[in-house]
């Protein structure tokens, strides 16, 4: 077993992909790899909303580490990246650290317990299972320490969300929708597992001029822009599985 | 009047007075749509809309009121939204509806808006 005190430091994978700190991530890895390391290990801490494009990273190096024989281990994975990596199954091909001072245990990087959420539903995608699942998370935001509009909006994200996946996700009505809800300081993380069609509420043009859709007669269509207005971050991805991960943040001031 | 489904009266000659209850949702939108249609073929050109009740305003509540304003503006009515609890009120605002819809405080200033005493 390779001890940690012998191995690079980790990288730490940036939470703003797309320039410098990505470059400079796999310049990194690049470098790394170069010394045929035994293990490489990845610090995930700033991973507080893990986007698609997280996730491809990750898959992406790891398929580097292996081509030379080399592992990957995640250090500091956030509950939301766990949480992720959970639900698109591939949990169990990496493997995780909570520090370096711990060494490396050989446990798979994902222990069920700590993917727990602070709050976890399961509805059928029709109209009375989404109301009575939108009172029990009412239920749970009462007891939560964020100013009333912020309940308020969470709730209504809750229903907007789970309605859209209802009416538009063309999804077998028999199959739950999943959700999971985890506070964090002046933060709710919330996450939708569903197993409707394909469909990137973050990505699609949505957004509407009222006077436009006045005179249009426009009455629907009008979920999806609400809740990225009330959203302070949103990511989307779809699993391998076919299952849609829609994840939204929202946070408040303490 | 054909028959509306929410708490409603007349409140003068072409002025209409309709209460959505605690929830404007999926559940209801529909009927809305309808009760605000039914209004202005029974040549009703305002519709007072007291949301003093109301605890719950769906993206399909909200699409029931801009999808059917235009119907009243382009009579020279309105509809016109009063008593608007706080929550309710953010949703608009988040909308950027605020300034579209034609809003008063009270039952009292509504009336006045639609040019009524």
């Amino acid at each position: 077993m390779p001890s940690t005190l012998k191995l690079n430091a980790a990288i730490p994978v940036p939470a703003e992909l797309g320039g410098w700190a990505e470059d400079q991530f796999e310049e990194r890895v690049r470098a790394t790899l170069k010394t045929s390391p035994p293990t490489v290990l990845l610090d995930c801490a700033a991973l507080q909303l893990v986007t698609s494009r997280h996730i491809e990273l990750l898959w992406r190096t790891r398929l580097r580490c292996q081509r030379g024989a080399t592992e990957v281990r995640l250090q500091n994975p956030t509950r939301g990246l766990m949480r992720i990596l959970t639900i698109l199954d591939l949990a169990e091909l990496f493997y995780c650290t909570p520090s370096p001072s711990d060494g490396f245990s050989g446990r798979p990087a994902i222990d069920p317990g700590s993917t727990r959420a602070n709050y976890q539903d399961k509805f059928l995608p029709i109209a009375g299972e989404i109301v009575s699942a939108s009172e029990r998370f009412d239920a749970f935001l009462a007891a939560l320490p964020a100013p009333e509009l912020t309940r308020f909006e969470l709730r209504t994200i809750f229903y907007e969300v789970a309605s859209n996946i209802s009416q538009h996700g063309g999804i077998n009505e028999g199959i739950p929708v999943a959700f999971w809800a985890e506070v964090g300081p002046g933060r709710v993380m919330m996450t939708f597992a569903d197993t409707g069609r394909e469909y990137d509420p973050t990505a699609a043009e949505v957004d509407f001029v009222a006077r436009t859709a006045a005179k249009q007669r426009r009455i629907r269509g009008f979920g999806i822009p609400m809740v990225r207005r009330m959203a302070d971050a949103m990511s989307y991805i779809r699993g391998a599985d076919g299952r849609n991960i829609l994840t939204i943040v929202k946070t408040w001031s303490l | 009047m054909e028959k509306c489904s929410f708490d409603h009266r007349v409140l003068q000659d072409d002025v209409f007075l309709i209460n959505p209850g605690k929830t404007l949702d999926n559940s209801n939108a529909h009927e809305m749509v309808q009760a605000l249609t039914n209004a202005q073929a029974d040549g009703f050109r305002f519709v007072i809309m007291d949301l003093a009740a109301l605890e719950f305003l769906s993206s399909a509540g909200v699409g029931s009121l801009l999808g059917s304003v235009d119907l009243f503006r382009e009579r020279d009515g309105d509809i016109i939204l009063c008593n608007v609890p706080s929550p309710i009120m953010h949703i608009l605002t988040v909308l950027d509806l605020t300034e579209f819809f034609t809003i008063r405080p009270n039952e009292q200033e509504a009336a006045v808006a639609c040019g009524k005493e």
